[in-house]
């Protein structure tokens, strides 16, 4: 049987080194896009061999066979109704006990599976010996030792894979499971072989096992079977959490039998790893140490950047000066403030992004990640959180944009929602400038005490959110914590580069057009009907304005600063230059200054200024924001929820604000 | 278990009980549904064997050893696993 095209899909546990083979194996000709209907990451790659075109899907790491995350129903779903022609199962020999549980379940499914048997240099390293030859014929499965941060084996693993196609079907029977389990199973597969679709698609003694197993997504196949009634009254005499049970250890027990044949002196001594980990997740150290990597990695991700964003910023700022400045008429303002300040604001988040998704993915490969995760679990459990949502929400700080990104670590879907839609409350850097100016005209020595308290509310309102989310709409507890502290290891550098660079591209194209298009449109606003000065109180932003300024006069606002705020929403900051328009000051900030700081003029007293700063705080996420949320939930409707939940929640805290300083006489 | 069966055989000694040090062995898994598969597919099956390794530096979740590879689990879910003391550990 010979193919031209081929499919080979990568599977394995996490952390074994499945995205260092799999680049290794594709090179630069991959694609990186989501799994249909749901977030998670699918890699494609194709590669030309021996006249083959390969197609080569990288699968999310997974433990098991039987779905438990999101990831692993993606994997298994992938294996079971897309059959690629050949699963490569990537296995970490330093980790073989673990690792060959999914090689029992891939067997039992009776895919063609070739082992590259990675890592084997620490395998060897740490004094483990391995016999290759006896645990294949065991496994009945061909092995390939690979080194993947080296690139060795994989020529001679695409050979195997290649072989194995060509072979016919067989059977394995590494796994039995007891006489009487074994007479359930047999029992099942002939009632499932009476529906000829299910048995037709899925091979009967596996649906038997899973059903037995008591896995839903496979009880959901059965929907509507002929089978369906006969098989759900035999399950119904049978005691299906003992059977899970019982098969994991006959899984297990399995792989016992062997590895003692083909491993000797594979026993773990204290190594690296462990020493490390007494001094990083040690009671007293622990935390410290993890604040202290904590800041390291927010110092190099925001400053760092600065230096690019002021470059870019220059070049798409001083080049949108000259070009709207070319002539009057719509098109010079058009190409200089519309599009070329557009793109400005789609790039200026490019490099805090890059950093941080380099940083991440070097701390996730060294192990560190996980550690992270262990070490503040306790706290954020306890606002219904996940020990893996600390750090998008401490990035928050920063910019919500990578923040968002970032709970793409999250597995579970209520954590993950949650942490995006609370993320946006923590004070991102471009929120600052608008308090620093407020605060410095308005309360003087005090503005540090006003600011601060200004990021205690947003992590006062994220945490409330949480909570409240928590028991409305993701209702239910936190999904449970049972994860692997991977051994420490030295990230490669070129995988690190790779990941920065997919979610820098992922961002440009996903998240950009949004951003762009939402700039365009405020840009259209603030410059027609033609004739009028840009942003002007006779543009359509003015216009608006003027329109939905009695929504805000409870809160203090007239028009000018309801229009700075929809000029807010194409990035926070903008708003101090959009006042600056409307109060006849011009880019100028002393000028501004002068302009809203004679109250009886302006009409904003301290309470105002108050008000305004927790609004900004507060109110619906900037453009990019929206964007990469629209981009992570895959949902309009989630997306709206997240921009009138908090434009909500700032339009009430800005009212409570704003009445009791103008109760306590700063209202002028 | 049965529904019969309420009260708590005096012996059952849930995992996350042990301090850190000990080695316990697993009796079984109690609950239902994907936290307990997860449990048993991370190798924690009856009969394996556990060395409880640390608690997190604000006491939960705990780091184990089973199967030669380091799980945390919270208290939450080291409840559902139900155990036998091989060795109590020196509280460090």
């Amino acid at each position: 049987m010979m193919k031209d095209k081929m499919t080979i899909a990568l599977a394995g546990n996490p952390n074994v080194g499945k995205t260092t083979i799999f680049n290794n194996l594709t090179g630069t000709r991959q694609h990186v896009g989501n799994w249909p209907g749901v977030t998670v990451e699918k890699k494609v790659g194709t590669k030309t061999y021996k006249n083959r075109e390969l197609e080569i899907v990288d699968l999310p790491g997974t433990y098991s066979l039987t779905a438990y995350s999101i990831d692993e129903v993606v994997a298994r779903d992938y294996i079971v109704e897309e059959k690629p022609d050949v699963v490569i199962h990537i296995v970490d020999a330093t980790n073989l006990e673990r690792n060959l549980y999914l090689t029992t379940q891939l067997m039992e499914h009776g895919a063609k599976v070739v082992i590259a048997l990675n890592m084997m240099d620490m395998a060897r390293e740490r004094g483990d010996q391995i016999d290759i030859d006896k645990l294949s014929s065991l496994l009945e499965i061909p092995i390939v030792e690979t080194v993947g941060c080296d690139g060795i084996g994989m020529d001679e693993l695409l050979d195997e894979a290649l072989e194995e196609v060509n072979k016919g079907p067989h059977h394995h029977h590494v796994v039995g499971y007891g006489k009487d389990v074994e007479r359930y199973i047999g029992e099942l597969a002939i009632i499932i072989q009476k529906d000829e679709v299910l048995a037709k698609k899925y091979p009967s003694r596996w649906v038997a096992i899973k059903l037995l197993e008591n896995d839903e997504e496979v009880l959901k196949k059965l929907k509507g079977s002929p089978a369906e009634k006969e098989i759900r009254k035999k399950l119904k005499a049978i005691d299906t959490d003992e059977m899970e049970a019982h098969m994991a250890d006959k899984r297990y027990e399995a792989i016992g039998s062997i590895l003692p044949q083909t491993c000797s002196i594979c026993v773990p001594k204290m190594n690296v790893s462990d020493m490390i980990d007494k001094v990083v997740t040690n009671k007293y150290l622990g935390i410290p140490i993890f604040l202290a990597m904590m800041w390291g990695a927010f110092e190099i991700t925001f400053t760092f950047a600065v230096p690019f964003m002021e470059i870019i910023d220059m070049i798409f700022g001083g080049l949108a000066g000259v070009i709207s400045g070319m002539g009057n008429g719509w098109l010079p303002s058009l190409l200089g403030d519309g599009i070329i300040g557009g793109v400005g604001s789609v790039l200026i988040f490019l490099p805090n992004i890059l950093i941080l998704f380099w940083i991440l993915a070097l701390l996730e490969d060294s192990g560190y990640l996980a550690r992270a995760a262990f070490i503040m679990d306790k706290l954020m459990y306890n606002l219904g959180l996940h020990g893996k949502s600390f750090i998008p929400m401490l990035m928050g700080f920063g910019c919500t944009v990578p923040a968002i990104m970032a709970t793409r670590s999250i597995e579970d879907n209520k954590d993950r929602m949650i942490t995006i839609m609370v993320a946006p409350f923590m004070s991102c850097g471009a929120r600052l400038p608008v308090y620093v100016i407020l605060a410095g005209i308005f309360f003087g020595g005090a503005a540090g005490s006003v600011i601060f308290s200004l990021y205690a509310l947003g992590i006062l309102v994220a945490i409330l959110s949480a909570v409240l989310l928590r028991k409305t709409l993701f209702k239910g507890k936190p999904a449970p914590f049972i994860m692997e502290l991977p051994p420490y290891r030295v990230p490669t550098l070129k995988t690190s580069l790779i990941h920065m660079w997919e979610r820098g591209q992922m961002y440009l194209k996903k998240a950009g057009t949004i951003i762009f298009l939402g700039v365009i449109i405020i840009w259209v606003l603030a410059y027609f009907p033609s004739g009028v000065e840009y942003g002007s109180e006779d543009s359509y932003i003015g216009m608006m304005g003027k329109v939905i300024a009695p929504i805000f006069a409870p809160l203090g606002f007239d028009w000018r600063i309801a229009v700075a705020l929809i000029f807010g929403f194409v990035a926070k900051e903008i708003v101090i230059g959009a006042m600056g328009v409307l109060y006849g000051a011009g880019d100028n900030e002393e000028l501004l200054s002068d302009a809203i700081s004679d109250s009886s003029s302006s009409g904003i007293y301290p309470a105002h200024a108050l008000s305004l700063m927790v609004f900004t705080l507060l109110y619906m996420p900037c453009i990019a924001v929206v964007g990469v949320i629209k981009k992570e939930t895959g949902s309009w409707k989630w997306t709206l929820f997240a921009v009138l939940y908090s434009t909500g929640l700032a339009y009430i805290a800005a009212f409570i604000v704003f009445r009791i300083a103008s109760a306590m006489g700063y209202g002028g | 278990m049965t529904e019969e069966c309420l009260t708590k055989p005096e012996t059952e000694y849930a995992l996350s009980e042990a301090e850190p040090g000990t080695r316990v062995k697993v009796v079984h898994i109690k609950g239902k549904g994907a936290a307990r598969r997860r449990i048993l597919d991370m190798g924690m099956v009856p009969g394996a064997e556990v060395k409880v390794i640390r608690k997190a530096p604000m006491g939960d979740p705990i780091e184990f050893e089973v199967k030669n590879y380091k799980l945390s689990m919270r208290k939450a879910e080291a409840e559902l696993v139900i155990v036998d003391i091989l060795e109590r550990g020196k509280n460090l």
